[in-house]
């Protein structure tokens, strides 16, 4: 107990100093970012320790952890090609920025460095499950980052539990992934944060819904079935109709129809990828206009850009949102925007570029690569709050929260309400 | 392919209008035809007679070349077509009929048989008629055009196949056991008609294993057995070789159906 | 009522006008293409390329997509099916590699466009076209709606008729039932497969391109979603038979907006597909198919 505490400090530090560095380097050249991450540490102690920790804490973290030389390798299954590509090929955008950060402040120590071994999952569950096996069964290995999708992160958590690693997740935002000591989640489930929308709904004086789900996507069956009835509950609006449609869905006319009949206030579009734009452009087309409401979910727009216009109006909550007034969040979207090429950061690279810094910072703080001190120092740092890319995040059981946005498209974009 | 002394041309006292020389078909290890040289008689009616899988369907195969050979050629009016594609086969003169009635379902007869001529008188469209038009007659199947395959009898079947073989005006026809499957009356008529083709001076190779019907219908036999012949010459001196009668009469008894 | 069975009558257009091409090659040169999909989602993908760069209208990206789509079939068929066919050592054998080697090839553009559009959808929305939507008496139908509905219709029963009637299509109709025969009658196979394949190709682009406009956008997968559905089709109507695809394509279409109009949804996959199975137990060559009559 003693032990994790005197590094919590540290820790704090290195994110910190991250997101320090970071603001230093984005207006200036980037080139020699060694010596300014050097020259930045120093002041990160002393702010962290004036920001908010006791004195107890401060004098630990002077106390330096000392790891032994050489690449520390974490392994990182992810999709990288398959329809959930999208989804990890900006995930791991995070996690190589991140990555670099973490190597150019040099804070793991003199000769020290951390690397991803990264293996595609392909967005097939089996495959997910033999890659993660294989790392699972390597004990060089202290720690895994898992993939994207739902349907391969319930298989691999057990794995992960059997073979005592900690695997951190992005995305997977099913139930029975989040399911031991050894499972943590940087995403947090839809349900959790959708609720945002709840004010929404009350606002707009919302007393029906009809809901369009994807029934072979979990995190989306959870949603129409568990998360939307108990705001249903909650707010007093009535769910008039559900529907789930499989994945080889693609023309929505016929459901389209019967919600028509049913004439609700508003219809919860939880579909995947250029489905939500085929149900939203048909809805369109069948007279679905304003004061009627079209509620979506996180990472909705990414299937927007081919309908723009008909787009306009679809409301969701989501956790991310570039003109976050957080100080961590705008430091990181200038981070991404100068690492590639003046890209605006997304959700996904969010998520990845904080849980790559929770390993770091747990390696750091069980000052070990030892599977179990990793991931006992994981669940301590995860007791309390974390400030990165995604603003403030608590977790509930090693599982990700945030109180999220409610943000709407306005034809070209994402815009955060109110 | 290799040339072996089988492929040396031989001589006939009259000028074939096919010819195999040495012809092999193995498949893997066994050997469905192995080293058949013949010649076939301009205007005769020639037939092959062996017991079933004696390779003589295997040789049909080969002469139109549905198989590949694994040795030796055939020749055709001078010209080696080993190489020539089956689709090609037709332009050569030569046409056939199958071991089972091979027929499109759903077409009527006419369309049956305008299948063949269209292909290989492209662009002829009145020729192409007439020349359907005349097989039908030739085969009597006059009024049937219209008809589907299965509103026929088995033997009409059969004869739609040899109006579609016949429509192209061929040189050499072979047929794979015409009268499989047919009754005593079917069978004598496919015969007569046979002969009749022969009468206008079509040339023509049976393959059967019904000795009472190559005998009618046949003015020259061919024996085979395990892939090689065993006898050749008129149908008594055949049905008398020693050789034949132990080999197919005499193992299997009179094999009639 | 009358706009559902409106809807449902377009989506059977789709369907014919995706399974059309797949059917046609599968019922007269043998090769069952499941690189059909691919095909369809990458002439659509390339025209949205083109679009990209040059804002064009309707007939421009139709013409792309179909002029892509005939090339990559006819691409497929020379480099990779008429090899297979050539090699293979008798003709079951060789349907066998030709389905592998069909979802081997579909792999390549499939990844391609992924990689390329990290998977999110892509449509035509950088070009001129403007889906319009009319109403009348109550019924909404857009233009993009005339459109598949005269082409899917008029493209499926015209090849039918052709079929049907035409010597060409005897040929292919022939070469379909009983290759070996076909070619003893002088049909030129490797021609006629090549011509097959460019139609085909030509009718996954046009598809590919109207399907986009309907959708307004596709995704890499959305190919490989209609092929399992169009192979429903095809055994349903038959194979081989062209008004076959197009009876399957509407039993099949309103099957699914039935099932979607009057249950909660998830029974529609099981109810397309328990359609097919029942077809096959009680007449296992589809409903316009024939029975061979050779081998007595």
């Amino acid at each position: 107990m003693y032990r994790s505490k005197k590094h919590r400090l540290g820790v704090a530090a290195v994110g910190l100093s991250a997101v320090l560095t970071l603001a230093a380097c984005s207006s200036g050249d980037s080139e020699d970012t060694a010596a300014t991450a050097e020259a930045t540490e120093e002041v990160v102690v002393e702010e962290s320790a004036t920001e908010d920790t006791t004195q107890e804490e401060a004098e630990a973290a002077e106390e330096t952890c000392v790891l032994p030389p050489g690449d520390i390798k974490v392994v990182s299954i992810d999709s990288m090609t398959g329809p959930a590509a999208f989804a990890g090929i900006l995930a791991e955008k995070g996690a190589d920025l991140a990555l670099k950060e973490i190597n150019a402040s040099g804070v793991l120590g003199d000769g020290v460095t951390m690397s991803i071994e990264l293996l595609d999952d392909a967005t097939s569950p089996d495959e997910a499950a033999a890659q993660f096996s294989k790392a699972a069964k390597d004990p060089d290995v202290p720690v895994i980052m898992g993939g994207v999708i739902s349907s391969g992160a319930v298989v691999t958590s057990p794995i992960a539990e059997k073979e005592k690693v900690a695997v951190v997740y992005t995305q997977a935002g099913s139930p029975g992934v989040v399911i031991g000591d050894y499972t943590f989640r940087y995403t947090p489930p839809m349900d959790s944060y959708w609720g945002g929308v709840g004010s929404y709904i009350e606002e707009k004086g919302i007393k029906t819904m009809s809901v369009l789900y994807a029934n072979d996507n979990p995190t989306l069956i959870a949603t129409a079935e568990t998360a939307l009835p108990a705001l249903a509950a909650d707010l007093g609006f009535e769910i008039l109709s559900s529907t789930g449609l499989p994945n080889s869905t693609q023309d929505f006319k016929a459901p389209i129809s019967k919600i028509l009949k049913e004439d609700p206030d508003a219809v919860a579009v939880l579909m995947v990828g250029a489905q939500n734009a085929t149900v939203v452009s048909q809805m369109r087309e069948s007279g679905w206009e304003a004061p009627k409401e079209l509620l979506g979910f996180a990472g909705i727009e990414n299937n927007f850009a081919d309908i723009g216009e008909a787009a306009k109006g679809v409301t969701w909550a989501s956790i991310f949102h570039v003109d976050s007034p957080a100080q961590s969040t705008q430091a990181f979207v200038d981070a991404v925007a100068a690492e590639y090429d003046g890209e605006e950061a997304s959700n996904y690279t969010a998520e990845r570029y904080d849980a790559t810094y929770l390993v770091a910072n747990s390696i750091l703080a069980a000052c070990s690569t030892d599977r179990q001190a990793v991931r006992d120092a994981m669940a301590d740092l995860t007791n309390g709050s974390i400030t990165g890319a995604l603003g403030d995040v608590t977790f509930e059981n090693q599982d990700a929260r945030v109180a999220g946005f409610v943000v709407q498209w306005d034809g070209e974009k994402m815009v955060v309400l109110k | 392919m290799e040339t072996s002394e089988a492929t040396k041309a031989p001589t006939y006292d009259y000028e074939p209008v096919a010819e195999a020389r040495g012809v092999a078909v193995h498949y893997g290890g066994i050997k469905a035809v192995d080293g058949v040289s013949l010649g076939l008689r301009p205007g005769n009616i020639s037939g092959i007679l062996g017991p079933n899988g004696s390779g003589k369907t295997t040789l049909l195969g080969a002469l139109t070349r549905m198989v590949q050979l694994t040795r030796g050629s055939v020749w055709c009016q001078g010209q080696n077509y080993s190489q020539v594609k089956s689709d090609r086969v037709i332009t050569l003169g030569i046409s056939r009929t199958f071991q089972t009635v091979r027929l499109l379902p759903e077409r009527t007869v006419w369309d049956n048989i305008i299948l063949s001529t269209d292909v290989v008188f492209k662009r002829q469209g009145d020729k192409v008629e007439g020349l359907v038009k005349e097989a039908i007659a030739r085969t009597g199947l006059e009024g049937l055009e219209k008809a589907r395959p299965d509103e026929l009898s088995y033997g009409m079947q059969r004869r739609v196949e040899i109006a579609r073989a016949i429509a192209v005006q061929p040189r050499l026809l072979f047929l794979d056991e015409p009268t499989a499957g047919m009754s005593r009356k079917e069978r004598t008529d496919i015969s007569a008609l046979m002969r009749s083709l022969r009468s206008e001076g079509l040339t023509q190779l049976i393959v059967e294993h019904d000795v009472g019907m190559m005998v009618e219908t046949c003015d020259y036999l061919y024996a085979m057995n395990f892939g090689s012949l065993i006898a050749e010459g008129t149908p008594p001196v055949v049905v008398r070789d020693a050789a034949v009668q132990e080999a197919y009469l005499g193992k299997h008894g009179r094999h009639d159906a | 009522m009358v706009q559902d069975l409106l809807n449902a009558t377009t989506l059977a257009s789709i369907y014919v006008l995706f399974a059309l091409g797949m059917s046609l090659v599968w019922g007269t040169i043998g090769i069952l293409n499941f690189a059909h999909g691919s095909i369809f989602m990458f002439s659509a993908f390339i025209a949205y390329l083109v679009v990209q760069q040059i804002p064009l209208g309707m007939p421009a990206v139709i013409a792309i997509a179909m002029v892509s789509g005939a090339l990559i079939a006819v691409a497929m068929q020379y480099l990779v099916f008429q090899p297979i066919m050539k090699k293979a050592k008798n003709p079951h054998a060789g349907e066998l590699q030709l389905v592998i080697g069909g979802i081997g090839l579909s792999a390549i553009p499939i990844s391609f466009a992924q990689r390329s559009t990290l998977s999110n959808p892509f449509g035509f929305s950088a070009g001129t076209f403007e889906t319009q939507a009319y109403t009348i008496g109550g019924v909404i139908i857009t233009n993009v709606m005339i459109i598949i509905l005269i082409v899917g219709l008029g493209l499926g029963v015209g090849t039918a008729l052709w079929i049907r009637n035409s010597k060409k299509g005897l040929a292919l109709r022939a070469l379909g039932v009983d290759p070996e025969v076909s070619a003893m009658m002088g049909i030129d196979r490797p021609k006629l497969a090549l011509a097959t394949m460019l139609y085909s190709g030509a009718l996954a682009g046009l598809a590919g391109a109207l399907l986009t406009y309907y959708f307004n956008s596709i995704t890499s997968e959305s190919g490989d979603t209609l092929l399992l559905k169009a192979f429903a089709i095809i055994i349903l109507g038959g194979v081989g038979s062209i008004f076959g695809v197009i009876l399957g394509s509407f039993i099949l279409a309103f099957a699914e907006f039935a099932v979607l109009l009057y249950t909660n949804g998830s029974w529609v996959t099981a109810v397309s597909f328990g359609l097919l199975f029942l077809i096959l137990l009680i007449r296992p060559q589809g409903i316009l198919g024939k029975k061979e009559v050779r081998r007595t």
